[in-house]
């Protein structure tokens, strides 16, 4: 049975099957259809939804997910909170009148899910800013309005009068049964019982925030007999600083993750302003990212310029491999059935060096990238030394640019070093031309990058950062 | 009261019911005993379909039953007639041959006890099939054929073409582009016995019942469409799509009640498109700009199934004044999904060619872009030969101009500049044709004080709930919170299309015209036989804010109900076009310019500022007229910099989901300032409004193509434009 607290009240649901999404849960079986669909893949936000896990205590806080690509069991023991929850009675919460009073609605179909991407930002005790406000706005589509109004909302609802039900303030937490093991979602919460599950069933799927796996499930209309959450694995949640770096367990979202970017790797945490959306961000994770094996995931290019390394389990006990020997082939790793990964280790970058990402896509937010370059480098002197460049949408995985990184280390980087990478990046790079760009442009923007970074350097005060 | 007072800015009446999760679209509604359909479709683009195997299918959990064309009832096409008010976007029935014209062609539906089981259940269907070489695209599909009733021809162009000083000769494609409706397209069909009922996302209730009606050879009030609120349509909810049939029919072979929310995958594919064009532009001008000769060739892309034309040049004989013009219109069957209107539909092609071709003949000559508009302003419509009912396009350019700052434009291509970025500045002409249809009104007084309106047009998010409630509330003086509006349902009296920005002209008129008759007919029944003012005489009577009054006496609505013991009170009133089109020519015309901001190191290109001033008539709400404007601007955004379906070469849609089909976000928004003149246009309907629909998506377009060229000195003839293009050598 999977319990949790709908807009303030307990519901209880008796079947659930293992690959069922949240949003199926809330329109099909509770009926709640004030939460939209428009395209089950993470791409709209229509169907946002608020979550908040009041066993985190009073500092629990709301977050924005796609109810589309949620996993429904993922609910369970949660406080989620849906349009039809903020009006009480006739009054409007104050982001629901804010919207009305801008006009920030004409077909009014991704309005639920603008109403509640703005009631988390609402109720987040920051202070509401332009960046904040475009993060929070980054994961809706409107294809009516052109936006304007609906930020015109969002820059008032702070100051627009409404009724806050009181059960929105009160984090009240409470015992959701425990689960029957029968079914085919598993939710352990040790690494005993993930060892023994995968053991029992070596071909289950395992899902972190899903915003992967699921869309299997509903664009490719896969079936999931077995499917084995890692979500609730407090072991798998935490981030453990060591001296030359952090190992960041399997569980922990990008979310969780971009305090320790914005600290240590501030271009690791820009980029991971523009993965995904602020929905798909508070879910996902760098090793389903990593697991996944997409040639233009986000994460790897970076993560191979860092020299990240895993810690992989299952099977016979736990083993450590570089990450560049992860990537095998076209969405193939070097994982065996029944391993995982456990945590990630993000070496601490050492005196003197830089860590530099761009990300090009043809829009803004919530687009994959069409080329992606990650570079570690030191400079001594003006020289480069160490350096690490990986791309991504460049090859069949995230690579690493060996000819590149050699043609660049040890000298500085003037226009001659520049036309030489650019000759190293066409010699060991063929990309393909696909809807997002072509080969020549994926090859010409990749060099591009590189005399960008000259720029840079040698001009450290003008922007040149890529938005 | 008069409709003076009509123009102000109030806020939608429903905007509380959709910021709550309340407002009900075709998807919501679960009937008791409901099935559900999920769409088992072609994976290629032609051949023939050989096989279906539903062993697997049948099997899987919770399937009632599979249709297809072996148990397919016969049906009838619709006649497909605008006239007959029973168009349909696909003629062609569902299942009617063993053809495969198109990828995402519907082969079957697996009707199952819930959605999950049917989606489930459709990957199991295999499906053989024999392959064909497919029309990828429009490159690739020849010459076509032309549409016979759509050439014009004005004067002697040729002779004209050929005799002028100056000419410009250029072709302009424009990429297969997706309507990308937030909410798809979905169908719940049921019936009772020999009655059918419809929740159907749709931009006309009786348009589809019409269509339902001649499919299924019933009599039209038999059938029931109904349609509270839509997820918008901007065209690809016009007319009937066959996933609405095979749901009807399954309802009907089953017995129960069976709802079909389309996958975002399929409705890029199943619900028309605005096709791919190809176009030539020929201009001949004389060394002052005076435009000679204008001939405007198109070709668009059709389907197999259906011949669809986009009328790209339709719009172009009344731009500018010219007396020599020939357009002309062609079609060529391409292996996609049929193709449809969208929001301005043709002219938004057409203008862009149009518009770039002018900034072209500017170029050459060395004439200011605007100055150039400016000398081609006709006073009269040169394709009827009739007055203009009103055209301030002149103060748009002024107005708009002005508030741009284009006196600070330096003409010379890459001239200007902003750190990295090179700065772009363009602009064009913006058009719309204003049109108007018959409408069926019924006002009711209700006993209890309220005033309810009907009409079977429907609300697709332009606020025709609002401006319905402001009209009545301001010609009744009930207060808007006691007006009661209620569209979208066949069974109303019959309303239009909300398409083409046709809504408000049509249907206002109506309104007003129920309103006063139900008013008339109050203060009749109120000087009558126990009557309020029995043997008043009629002209010592006045309604007044909601009160008839006799000398110093008055009586409410609701007291002159109760005196008359009566619920209520109504009339039905039909307004229709007159004989105006016979004396004038209506159309609504903007000026729109761009900044576009081009970094070349790393090939960025923006849109930094749109200014556009639009004459539309007047605006009966200017909120939600500027709402209508500043998303068309932003759609034309999208039409420029990003939206474009991308084919296999095999002839397959690659980009159907909103991953890769690439639309505006918030992040994209650059500055828009709009601004509208409220010149009434009487002559057109007694409100003066025009209907502001589609006009802010024309000629953004061209402007960005004209601003990127003055950015870049690189002549752009393709939208949308490509970073590939602004890097070719
Ligand atoms: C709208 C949208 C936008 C997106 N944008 C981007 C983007 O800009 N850039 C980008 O890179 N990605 C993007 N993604 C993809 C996705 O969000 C990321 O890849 C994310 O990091 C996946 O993490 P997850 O925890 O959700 O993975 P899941 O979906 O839970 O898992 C992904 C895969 O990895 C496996 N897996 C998960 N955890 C482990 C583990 N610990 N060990 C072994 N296998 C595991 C799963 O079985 C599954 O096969 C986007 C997705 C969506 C829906
Ligand atoms: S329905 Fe589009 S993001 Fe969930
Ligand atoms: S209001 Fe229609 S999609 Fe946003």
């Amino acid at each position: 049975m999977l319990q949790f607290r709908l807009n303030g009240e307990i519901v209880e649901i008796a079947e659930v099957a293992p690959h069922e999404s949240a949003l199926v849960l809330l329109r099909e079986t509770l009926k709640r259809c004030g939460t939209k669909e428009g395209c089950a893949s993470g791409d709209c936000g229509a169907c946002t939804v608020a979550l908040r896990d009041p066993g985190r205590g009073p500092d629990a806080r709301f977050e924005s997910v796609n109810a589309c690509i949620l996993p429904a069991w993922q609910l369970e023991g949660l406080d989620v909170i849906t349009v039809e929850g903020l009006a009480k009675g006739e009054a409007l919460h104050p982001v629901q009148r804010a919207m009305v009073d801008h006009h920030a609605s004409q077909c009014g179909f991704c309005t639920p899910g603008f109403v509640m991407s703005l009631f988390t930002l609402y109720h987040d005790p920051e202070p509401l800013d332009d960046h904040r406000l475009a993060v929070a706005l980054g994961g809706n589509l409107c294809r009516c309005t052109g936006y304007r109004p609906i930020r015109a909302a969002a820059l008032a609802m702070r100051e627009t009068a409404g009724v806050v039900p009181d059960w929105i303030d009160q984090v009240r937490p409470f015992a959701a049964e425990a689960c029957n093991d029968a079914r085919a979602f598993h939710r352990p919460t040790t690494l005993a019982e993930l060892d023994a599950l995968l053991k029992r069933h070596p071909d289950a799927r395992l899902v972190a925030g899903g915003t992967d796996l699921m869309l299997e499930s509903t664009i490719r209309l896969a079936d999931f007999p077995q499917v084995i959450d890692l979500t609730r694995i407090d072991a798998l949640k935490t981030i453990e600083e060591h001296d030359g770096g952090w190992w960041v367990g399997a569980g922990v979202t990008y979310t969780q993750l971009a305090p320790l970017l914005e600290r240590h790797y501030p271009a690791f945490a820009r980029l991971l302003d523009r993965l995904g959306s602020q929905q798909v961000r508070n879910r996902g994770t760098l090793a389903g990212n990593v697991a996944n094996a997409s040639p233009i995931g986000d994460t790897p290019p970076v993560l191979l310029a860092l020299d990240a390394r895993l810690r992989i389990s299952g099977g016979d006990g736990v083993r450590e491999m570089a990450l560049n020997d992860f990537f095998l082939d076209y969405r193939r790793t070097a994982l065996a059935p029944g391993e995982y990964i456990q945590a990630i280790w993000l070496p601490r970058l050492g005196d003197g060096e830089q860590l530099k990402v761009w990300k090009l896509s043809k829009r803004r937010d919530d687009d994959i990238s069409a080329v992606l370059m990650a570079i570690r480098l030191r400079l001594d002197d003006s020289y480069l030394r160490d350096v690490r460049v990986a791309f991504g949408g460049m090859a069949a995985t995230p690579k690493r640019a060996l000819e590149t990184e050699a043609e660049l280390e040890d000298r500085p980087l003037d226009e001659a070093a520049v036309a030489a990478a650019r000759a190293a990046i066409a010699r060991e790079f063929t990309p393909l031309s696909d809807a997002r760009a072509s080969s020549d442009y994926r090859l010409t923007a990749a060099g591009n990058l590189l005399e960008r970074l000259r720029l840079q350097l040698a001009e450290p005060h003008v922007a040149t950062e890529i938005h | 009261m008069t409709v003076e007072a009509l123009n102000q800015r109030t806020a939608r009446i429903d905007g509380e019911l959709k910021v709550s999760g309340g407002a009900d679209y075709a998807g919501d509604h679960q009937l008791p005993g409901m099935l559900h359909g999920y769409p088992v479709v072609s994976p290629v683009a032609s051949g023939r379909l050989e096989r279906l195997d539903f062993d697997a299918a049948m099997g899987a959990p919770g399937v009632v039953e599979i249709i297809h064309g072996g148990n397919f009832p016969r049906l009838n096409r619709s006649p497909d007639s605008m006239a007959e008010e029973n168009k349909v976007g696909e003629v062609r029935l569902p299942f009617e041959d063993d053809q495969i014209h198109y990828h995402g062609q519907y082969l079957a539906l697996v009707v199952a006890d819930s959605f999950e089981h049917a989606r489930a259940a459709a990957r199991l269907v295999s499906i053989e099939f024999s392959c064909a070489p497919a029309v990828a695209g429009l490159s690739s599909a020849g010459e076509g054929r032309e549409v016979d009733d759509e050439a014009v021809t004005l004067g002697e162009p040729a002779r004209a073409l050929a005799a002028a000083e100056v000419r410009i000769d250029a072709e302009y494609r424009i990429a297969t582009e997706a309507h990308a409706v937030m909410e798809t397209h979905a169908t719940l069909a049921s019936w009772q016995d020999d009655r059918l009922t419809v929740y159907e996302s749709t931009q006309g209730v009786v348009f589809h019942r019409n269509a339902l009606a001649q499919v299924f050879a019933m009599a039209p009030e038999q059938v029931e469409v109904i349609a509270h609120y839509i997820g918008s349509g901007f065209g690809s909810k016009l007319f009937m799509w066959p996933h609405s049939v095979i749901t009807c029919a399954a309802a009907r072979l089953l017995g129960r009640p069976v709802r079909t929310v389309l996958p975002r995958q399929w409705n890029f594919a199943n619900t028309g498109h605005r096709p791919a064009s190809l176009q030539r532009v020929r201009l001949g001008a004389d060394r002052d700009g005076k435009l000679q000769a204008i001939l405007h060739d198109a070709l668009n892309e059709t389907s197999p199934v259906e011949a669809y034309s986009d009328s790209c040049a339709s719009a172009t004989p009344s731009m500018y004044a010219c007396d020599h013009v020939a357009v002309t219109q062609r079609i060529a069957e391409v292996n996609h999904g049929t193709p449809t209107s969208m929001r301005a539909p043709g002219e938004a092609s057409g203008n862009f060619a149009l518009e770039t071709a002018l900034d072209e003949l500017a170029v050459e000559l060395g004439v200011c872009p605007v100055e150039l508009r400016r000398r081609n302003f006709t006073v009269r419509d040169p394709a009827s030969g009739l007055p203009w009912s009103s055209n301030h396009l002149l103060e748009c350019f002024d107005d708009a101009a002005g508030r741009f700052g284009w006196e600070r434009r330096d003409p010379t291509p890459r001239s200007m500049r902003d750190g990295h970025e090179l700065i772009g500045y363009g602009m064009a002409t913006q058009s719309w044709s204003a049109m108007r249809k018959h409408c069926t009104a019924r006002a009711s007084f209700l006993a209890d004080g309220r005033l309810s309106i009907a009409t079977g047009t429907q609300d697709i998010g332009t606020g025709t709930y609002t401006i319905v409630a402001q009209t009545a509330s301001q010609l009744s003086g009930v207060p808007l919170d006691r007006v009661e509006v209620k569209l979208g349902d066949s069974q109303l009296p019959a309303g239009p299309l909300s398409g083409g920005s046709m809504a408000t002209a049509s249907t206002l008129p109506a309104v007003a015209g129920a309103v006063r008759e139900a008013i008339a007919t109050l203060q009749r029944l109120s000087i009558g036989e126990g009557g309020r003012f029995e043997d008043a005489a009629p002209s010592a009577l006045e309604f007044r804010d909601g009160r008839l009054w006799h000398g110093d006496e008055s009586a409410s609505v609701a007291e002159l109900l109760q005196t008359l013991e009566r619920g209520s009170v109504d009339a039905v009133v039909s307004t229709a076009p007159g004989d105006e089109q016979k004396r004038a020519s209506f159309r609504s015309f903007g000026a729109v310019f761009v900044e576009v901001r081009w970094d070349p190191g790393i090939s960025r290109l923006r849109v930094a500022r749109v200014v556009s001033t639009i004459d539309g008539g007047r605006m009966i709400n200017p909120l939600t007229a500027h709402n209508q404007l500043e998303g068309g601007v932003v759609m034309g955004l999208g039409m420029a910099l990003f939206e474009r379906l991308e084919y296999e070469r095999d002839g397959r849609l690659h980009n159907h989901n909103f991953a890769d089909y690439i639309v505006p976000v918030h992040a994209d928004m650059p500055e828009i300032e709009l601004v509208t003149l409220d010149y009434p246009d009487l002559a057109f309907n007694e409100f003066g409004a025009r209907g502001v629909g589609e006009i802010g998506l024309t000629g953004v377009g061209a402007a960005v193509s004209n601003a990127v060229f003055h950015a870049t000195g690189k002549r752009i003839r393709e939208l949308p434009i490509r970073l590939e293009a602004l890097l070719e050598e």
